[in-house]
């Protein structure tokens, strides 16, 4: 059944898009040797700074965990339901510049394991790297979340289709704080900053945000940035906001959970 | 830093394919092997020879993937579609098996039967026993089985 040898994975791997440059390898270790020194004189800047950072700001979330556990509870799903959610995606990049909406976008997961779920999606698929000024052509993705994210090749990394998966893990993982109520669109709605829970120190240190009703919690919008870039160099940072059209968990029934199937037919799509 | 710069120009393309299988995009897996290997011509005195030195540098070159593929707050991955070469629905189904498993067992089946490294090496790259690797690689092997079955039945 499997052809596990050297000339198949050949032919599914992504080609390179570069040929080998030991002279850039190696003025990469003379550039790190450099800043070396300079890191070491700003690292105890930098300490000094966060630390006073932080108590300036630990106060206005002294009633955030209150918020947060409700809003974790509430966003528990009942795994007797099907969720459906509609949105769409609006990438704006500086360099090329360009605003850009992707959309609209779909999905259906069954909240019980494995979790199956069904996609249909319009966000830009490019062959060697993400184009911010493209959007679509139009394509499926199906499968189950408890088969592990697909983000190999031509895949799409499933966190960002649940956007109260992600908003449940910031929660558990203690990188969610609670900014309180603010306007978005002549809407009241809580702001929630995600902080990025990368350890690297060259990460990008940007938040990315989840506005939810205040009353219900269902998201309204998600903003955040996708980074390019190799790890410590010039990075190019597009700035993403996830609009939720729909958000609604459906009932368990047989004709819901088709919905979930990429091998039926798609009754919402000619 | 010779033997890294022969290990480097012999072995340039298996790595960038591979990084590229976890970074989810094979530009940022050129960014990222090239990365790799300044760190190891950095740290160069650290390597004990206990090992191969291609598994110590993989070990590199996998780690520096796995921070770059965390390095998105919101993660959108893209990458080339399958690249189809005389079975392309094989090849497809066979590309969609492999996405779908997890980090550990696919860097696994890529390391075994594309970079061609032994049980021993692969252990020191992943930082696991042998032990776990040959189970690493059984799960790998079930997985691909029941998901291609499934899809060819």
């Amino acid at each position: 059944v499997i052809d596990l040898d050297r000339a198949s994975l050949d032919r599914v791997l992504p080609s390179t898009p570069g040929s080998a440059d030991w002279d850039d390898v190696m003025s990469r270790f003379r550039a790190h040797r450099s800043g070396r020194r300079r890191r070491l004189v700003l690292a105890s800047a930098t300490l000094a700074i966060a630390a006073a950072v932080a108590l300036v700001v630990s106060a206005p979330w002294s009633t955030s965990p209150t918020f947060l556990e409700r809003a974790q509870a509430a966003l528990t799903p009942d795994t007797e339901t099907v969720l459906h959610q509609k949105w769409e995606v609006t990438s704006t990049s500086t360099d090329p510049a360009c605003t850009v909406t992707h959309g609209p976008n779909e999905i259906w997961i069954d909240q019980t394991p494995p979790h199956r779920y069904r996609a249909a999606l319009n966000f830009p698929q490019e062959p060697k790297k993400y184009d911010p000024c493209r959007s679509g052509p139009a394509y499926e993705l199906g499968g189950t979340f408890d088969a592990g994210p697909i983000s190999l090749f031509g895949g799409t990394n499933l966190s960002v289709l649940d956007p109260v998966a992600q908003l449940r893990e910031a929660i558990s993982a203690g990188t969610a704080h609670d900014e309180g109520k603010t306007q978005l669109d002549g809407r009241t709605v809580e702001r929630i900053r995600i902080d990025p829970a990368c350890p690297d120190p060259n990460c990008p240190r940007e938040p990315a945000y989840a506005y939810v009703d205040p009353d219900t919690f269902v998201p309204v919008e998600m903003h955040g940035f996708i980074i390019f870039g190799p790890p410590g160099g010039p990075a190019v940072s597009v700035r993403l906001v996830m609009r939720i059209v729909t958000f609604e968990y459906l009932p368990r029934t047989a004709a819901n959970l088709l919905l979930t199937d990429i091998r039926a037919p798609n009754v919402n799509r000619p | 830093v010779d033997e890294l710069e022969q290990l480097y120009r012999s072995r340039f393309d298996v790595f960038a394919r591979v990084a590229a299988t976890v970074t989810g995009d094979s530009e940022r897996a050129l960014d990222t092997v090239h990365e790799a290997f300044a760190t190891a011509v950095r740290k160069r005195r650290s390597f004990r020879a206990e090992g191969p030195l291609e598994a110590w540098v993989w070990r590199i070159v996998l780690n520096a993937a796995r921070s770059d593929a965390r390095r998105s707050t919101l993660a959108l991955e893209y990458g080339p579609p399958a690249v189809t070469n005389g079975r392309p629905e094989r090849d497809a189904e066979l590309r969609v098996a492999l996405a779908r498993l997890p980090e550990r067992q696919r860097t696994a089946v890529f390391l075994r039967y594309y970079a061609d490294l032994d049980y021993a090496a692969i252990g020191q790259a992943l930082g696991i026993s042998t032990g776990t690797v040959a189970a690493t690689l059984n799960a790998a092997h079930a997985a691909l089985r029941s998901q291609l079955e499934e899809v060819r039945a």
